[in-house]
C-alpha cells in the first residue's frame, strides 16, 4: 500500500516533467509541419520582397525587415536609458528605496501589451503624426518607440540585479584608490556585470521580437519595405503584426496559411536562440523569470 | 578631459535618464487612471455591452477573463508541482537538469502570438475543438507553466535537507516525505508563482484572440467548447474603432479594470512571498 | 627659513613629531547608534600607528572615516573634525576621490579586480596621469618589489590576478595602493585572513614602508601590534581609552582598562 503510493507518485512526477518538456517540441513540430507546404511549394521565393496573397506571392522580407528595424529602434532607445537608470537605482539611490523602485518596475512590466497598444493609438501615433506632419502616425518609428517603453522595465530590473549582485568590496577597493564613481562603474562594475548585462539585453531583444498587440496596432500594417529603406516614418509590418492581423482570416491548410506559419516558425527559432544565449550568459540562472 | 568634469557629466546623464523614466511611468499611469476613471461605474462593471461595446458595460468580459485564468491555473498547477518535485527530489543527473531547465526557459521565452497560432492549428483545427474558452485556458496554462514550476521548485529546493533526513529517519518513504513535509512548505512558492503567472496571463491578448474569444453575441458559456469575451480582446476591438469617442471611453474603462486586476494578483503574490519569508526566517 | 633646513633632517631620522592627521571631537552615529564617541587623536608622520580594540569597538568605523570611504553607509552621521595636512576633510566641497589618492586604503579581505596582475597594480595610478608603456612597467616593477612580490610574479605579469594565493593577493592590493603614491596608508586588519607566513611578510613590509609613508594599522592581534607599532591607540566600545608611544603603553600603562585588555584580550568597558 505504502509502496504503491510511492510508485504512483513517481509516475506522476515523471509524467508531469515529460509534459512540461514535451510542449516546446510539440509547438516546434506543429509549426514545422504546417510550414512545410510553404517551404516546398514556394521555396526560395519566400525570401522575396513582395507579399500578395491574391497573386500567390509570399515574400516575407518586408516582415523580417519590419521586425528587425522595430526591434533595433526599441533597443537603441531602451538599452542606454535602462542601463543609466539602473545605475541610478543600484549605485546612487539609497538601498532603502530599492523595494519601492522594484515594485514600480514590476507595476510597469505588468501593464498588458494591449493597453500599450491603446496608448499608442490614442497618443503616440497622434504625436508622431503632428510632429512630422504625416498623413498617418502609424509608422515603424511609432512602433519602435512604443516597444522601447515596453522592454524598459526588463532591462532596468535585470541590470539593477546584475549590479546589485557585485560585492561592495570592489567598489570600496576602487574608491580607496581615489577613483571617481563613473570610473568605478565603467571600469570595475560594468566589466564584472557584463555577462548579466548581455543576458538582459538578449532577453529584451527576444521580448521585443515577439511583442504583438502594441506593435500591431501602431505600425500601420503595410507589407512593404519603406522607400528609401531608412524612412522609418512610413508604415510597415512585422512578423507578429502580420500574424496577429491575418492568421484568423486565412483558411487552414492553404499555402497562404502555411507561409504565415513559416514566419511564425522563423520567429520561434530566433527567440529560442536568444533565450538560450541569454540563459547561458547568466551566471546564476535560477529565479530570473519572475523577479 | 578633466576627470571631475567627466564625473559630473556622467551624473547628469544618469539624472536625465532617471527623469525620462519617471516621466514615462507618470505618463502611463496618469493616462490609464485619468482616462479610465470617468468610464468606471457600477453599471459599467455589472452591465453587458451593447452597440459593439460603445455603450453598456463589461460584465461578460470580466467573467470571461476570470474563467480563463481560473482554469488555466487549475490545469497548470498539478503539472508544475510534479515537474518541480521531480526537478528537486528525483533528478540527480546534472546534464538532464540542464536540459530540462533550458526547455523550461525556452517555453517561457516563446512569444505569445506563437502560442496563439499553435493553439489555432493544434486544438482548434487538428483536434477540432473549435473556438472555445477551454482551449484558451489550456494555452494560457502552457504560458504560465515555467513561472509556476520554477517558483515551486525554488521553495521546495530551499527546504533544508535536515527535514528530509529526519522524516526519512522516522520511517516515512520518499513520497510521504514529499507529501507530508515538503509540499506544505513548498506550496507557498506554487501559489506565488501561480499569482504572478495569472497576473501576466489575464492581460494576454495574442494567444487567445484567434482561439478562445468572440467579440459580439457572447453570453455565459454553457459548455467547455464555446467562445467567451475577455477584457483584453474587448479592448482590442474597441481600440480598432478609435474614431468613435464612446468606444474609446469604454476601452479606457476596461483597461483600468484590467490593470487593477493585474495589480491585485501581483500584490497578492508579493504579500504571500513576504509573509512566507518572515515565517521561514523565524 | 631655519625650519625648512631642519625639517628634512628630522624626517630622515624618522623623528619628525609633526602630526599629519588630527582628529578632533569626532563622533559617529549609524542610525540611532552612537558608534564613536568624542575621539581625540593625532597621527604622527612616518610612523606606524596601530589601532587595537575588541571587535565591534569601532576600529573600522574610525579608520574608514579618515578617507571618507564611509560616506556611502546609509544612516551614517558624523560630528567633529578630521584634519589632514592642515585641511579639514569633512567639508562638503572636499573632492573625496582626490583625498583618497592621498590617503590610500587596504581592506581586511584582499580584493583584486578581475584583470591581470599588472593591470591591478596600475589600476589607480593610470587614472591620475598618462603613462607610457615603459613607465607602466617601471611602476609595476617598483611597487611589486616594494611588497616583495616581484620575484614571485615577474614572469607572469599578464596572468589573472585571481590566480595568486590569498597572501599574494593582499600584497598585490598593497602594491596597488602604493602605486598611487599616497601620503598615508590605512590598513584595516589586513592580515586577519592570511596565513602566518604572509602575515610576517606584511609586517616586515610595514616597517620598511614607514620611511616613506604614514601607516595606520588596525588589528585585534595584540602580539602583532607589539611587533610593529610605534604608537598605540586603544579603542573600546566607541571610546578612545588610551593613546601614546607603543613602548610606553606596553611596558607601563597606568590605565586599568588597557592593562586588562593587553593581558586578557578582554575588556568590560
Ligand atoms: N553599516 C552599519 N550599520 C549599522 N551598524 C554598524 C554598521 N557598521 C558598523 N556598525 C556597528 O558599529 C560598531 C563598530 O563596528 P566596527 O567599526 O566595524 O568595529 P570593529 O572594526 O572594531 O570590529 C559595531 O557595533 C557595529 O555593529
Ligand atoms: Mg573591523
Amino acid at each position: 500500500m505504502l509502496g504503491s503510493t510511492n510508485k504512483i507518485g513517481k509516475y506522476y512526477v515523471y509524467g508531469s516533467t515529460l509534459i512540461s518538456a514535451f510542449i516546446v517540441f510539440l509547438i516546434f513540430t506543429i509549426l514545422l509541419i504546417n510550414s512545410w507546404d510553404a517551404i516546398s511549394i514556394i521555396g526560395l521565393d519566400l525570401l522575396s520582397f513582395k507579399w500578395n496573397a491574391a497573386t500567390g506571392e509570399f515574400g516575407i522580407l518586408p516582415m523580417l525587415f519590419g521586425t528587425f528595424v522595430v526591434t533595433f529602434i526599441s533597443l537603441l532607445i531602451a538599452v542606454p536609458l535602462g542601463i543609466y537608470t539602473a545605475i541610478f537605482t543600484s549605485e546612487i539611490l539609497p538601498s532603502k528605496y530599492r523595494f519601492v523602485v522594484k515594485s514600480l518596475l514590476e507595476l510597469l512590466a505588468g501593464i498588458p501589451s494591449i493597453i500599450f497598444g491603446l496608448i499608442g493609438i490614442a497618443f503616440f501615433s497622434i504625436w508622431i503624426q503632428d510632429i512630422f506632419n504625416l498623413q498617418s502616425g502609424r509608422t515603424i518609428l511609432t512602433a519602435g518607440i512604443l516597444l522601447s517603453i515596453m522592454i524598459l522595465p526588463t532591462i532596468i530590473t535585470l541590470t539593477d540585479d546584475a549590479f546589485h549582485h557585485i560585492p561592495d568590496k570592489y567598489r570600496e577597493s576602487a574608491k580607496g584608490l581615489g577613483l571617481y564613481k563613473f570610473e568605478i562603474i565603467k571600469e570595475i562594475l560594468i566589466p564584472i556585470a557584463k555577462p548579466d548585462l548581455k543576458a538582459a539585453i538578449l532577453l529584451a531583444f527576444g521580448r521585443a521580437l515577439g511583442e504583438t498587440m502594441a506593435v500591431m496596432l501602431v505600425i500601420g500594417s503595410i507589407d512593404k519595405i519603406p522607400e528609401p529603406i531608412y524612412n522609418w516614418l512610413s508604415p510597415g509590418q512585422t512578423i507578429t503584426s502580420k500574424l496577429g492581423r491575418e492568421i484568423a482570416e486565412t483558411s487552414f491548410g492553404s499555402v497562404h496559411f502555411s507561409a504565415m506559419i513559416f514566419m511564425g516558425l522563423l520567429l520561434f527559432i530566433l527567440v529560442l536562440i536568444l533565450t538560450i544565449l541569454s540563459q547561458n550568459s547568466l551566471k546564476s540562472s535560477n529565479g530570473r523569470l519572475y523577479e | 578631459m578633466n576627470r571631475k568634469l567627466q564625473n559630473n557629466l556622467f551624473y547628469a546623464s544618469v539624472g536625465i535618464a532617471v527623469f525620462v523614466c519617471s516621466l514615462i511611468l507618470l505618463f502611463l499611469f496618469g493616462i490609464i487612471i485619468w482616462n479610465g476613471l470617468p468610464a468606471l461605474s457600477l453599471d459599467f462593471l455589472t452591465n453587458t455591452s451593447a452597440e459593439f461595446g460603445a455603450s453598456g458595460g463589461i460584465v461578460y468580459q470580466i467573467f470571461g477573463s476570470i474563467l480563463l485564468i481560473i482554469f488555466a491555473a487549475l490545469i497548470c498547477l498539478p503539472i508544475a508541482l510534479g515537474t518541480a518535485i521531480y526537478k528537486s527530489e528525483y533528478l540527480k543527473n546534472d546534464t538532464v537538469h540542464k536540459i530540462i531547465n533550458t526547455l523550461i526557459y525556452s517555453l517561457n521565452g516563446i512569444p505569445s502570438v506563437i502560442f496563439g497560432i499553435f493553439g489555432l492549428i493544434f486544438f482548434v483545427n487538428i483536434l477540432n475543438m473549435g473556438i472555445s474558452w477551454f482551449v484558451g485556458s489550456i494555452i494560457l496554462s502552457m504560458m504560465i507553466l515555467p513561472t509556476v514550476t520554477l517558483s515551486t521548485y525554488q521553495s521546495i529546493n530551499s527546504i533544508p535537507t535536515v527535514y528530509r533526513e529526519s522524516s526519512s529517519a522516522l520511517g516515512l518513504n520518499k513520497w510521504q516525505v514529499i507529501v507530508q513535509v515538503l509540499l506544505p512548505q513548498g506550496f507557498s512558492g506554487a501559489i506565488t508563482g501561480l499569482l504572478i503567472g495569472i497576473a501576466r496571463a489575464i492581460g494576454e491578448t495574442a494567444p487567445i484572440m484567434f482561439i478562445a474569444t468572440a467579440f459580439s453575441g457572447v453570453e455565459f458559456p454553457s459548455s467547455f467548447l464555446e467562445p467567451v469575451s475577455t477584457l483584453p480582446t474587448h479592448i482590442l476591438a474597441l481600440a480598432q474603432q478609435a474614431t468613435n469617442p464612446a468606444a474609446l471611453q469604454n476601452a479606457w474603462g476596461a483597461s483600468l479594470v484590467l490593470v487593477i486586476l493585474v495589480i491585485i494578483f501581483s500584490i497578492s503574490a508579493l504579500f504571500i512571498r513576504l509573509r512566507h519569508q518572515t515565517i521561514s526566517k523565524r | 627659513m631655519a625650519e625648512k633646513v631642519i625639517k628634512p633632517n628630522l624626517s630622515v631620522v624618522g623623528k619628525n613629531q609633526k602630526e599629519i592627521i588630527e582628529i578632533k571631537n569626532f563622533q559617529v552615529w549609524i542610525n540611532e547608534n552612537h558608534i564613536l564617541d568624542d575621539i581625540q587623536l593625532s597621527i604622527p608622520k612616518n610612523e606606524i600607528t596601530c589601532i587595537i580594540g575588541p571587535s565591534g569597538s569601532g576600529k573600522s568605523t574610525l579608520i574608514r572615516s579618515i578617507n571618507r570611504i564611509n560616506d556611502d553607509v546609509t544612516g551614517l552621521n558624523t560630528q567633529g573634525e578630521i584634519i589632514f595636512n592642515g585641511l579639514s576633510i569633512n567639508e562638503k566641497d572636499v573632492d573625496v576621490a582626490q583625498l583618497r589618492t592621498q590617503i590610500g586604503m587596504v581592506f581586511q579581505k584582499p580584493c583584486v579586480f578581475p584583470k591581470s596582475i599588472k593591470e591591478n597594480v596600475l589600476f589607480g595610478i593610470q587614472h591620475l596621469k598618462k603613462l607610457s608603456k615603459l613607465e607602466k612597467l617601471q611602476i609595476a616593477e617598483e611597487n611589486l618589489k616594494a611588497v616583495s612580490l616581484w620575484k614571485e610574479v615577474s614572469h607572469r605579469l599578464n596572468d589573472k590576478a585571481i590566480s595568486l594565493s590569498i597572501g599574494q593577493q593582499q600584497r598585490l592590493c598593497i602594491a596597488r595602493t602604493l602605486a598611487v603614491k599616497p601620503e598615508v596608508i590605512l590598513l584595516d586588519e589586513p592580515t586577519s585572513s592570511l596565513d602566518p607566513v604572509s602575515t610576517r611578510a606584511i609586517e616586515d613590509m610595514m616597517v620598511k614602508l614607514k620611511e616613506n609613508y604614514t601607516i595606520v594599522f588596525v588589528t585585534h592581534n595584540i602580539q602583532q601590534a607589539k611587533r610593529i607599532a610605534d604608537n598605540l591607540v586603544f579603542i573600546c566600545d566607541g571610546k578612545l581609552i588610551e593613546q601614546g608611544p607603543a613602548s610606553i603603553i606596553f611596558s607601563c600603562s597606568s590605565n586599568p582598562q588597557t592593562k586588562a585588555y593587553l593581558r586578557d584580550e578582554y575588556c568590560d568597558c
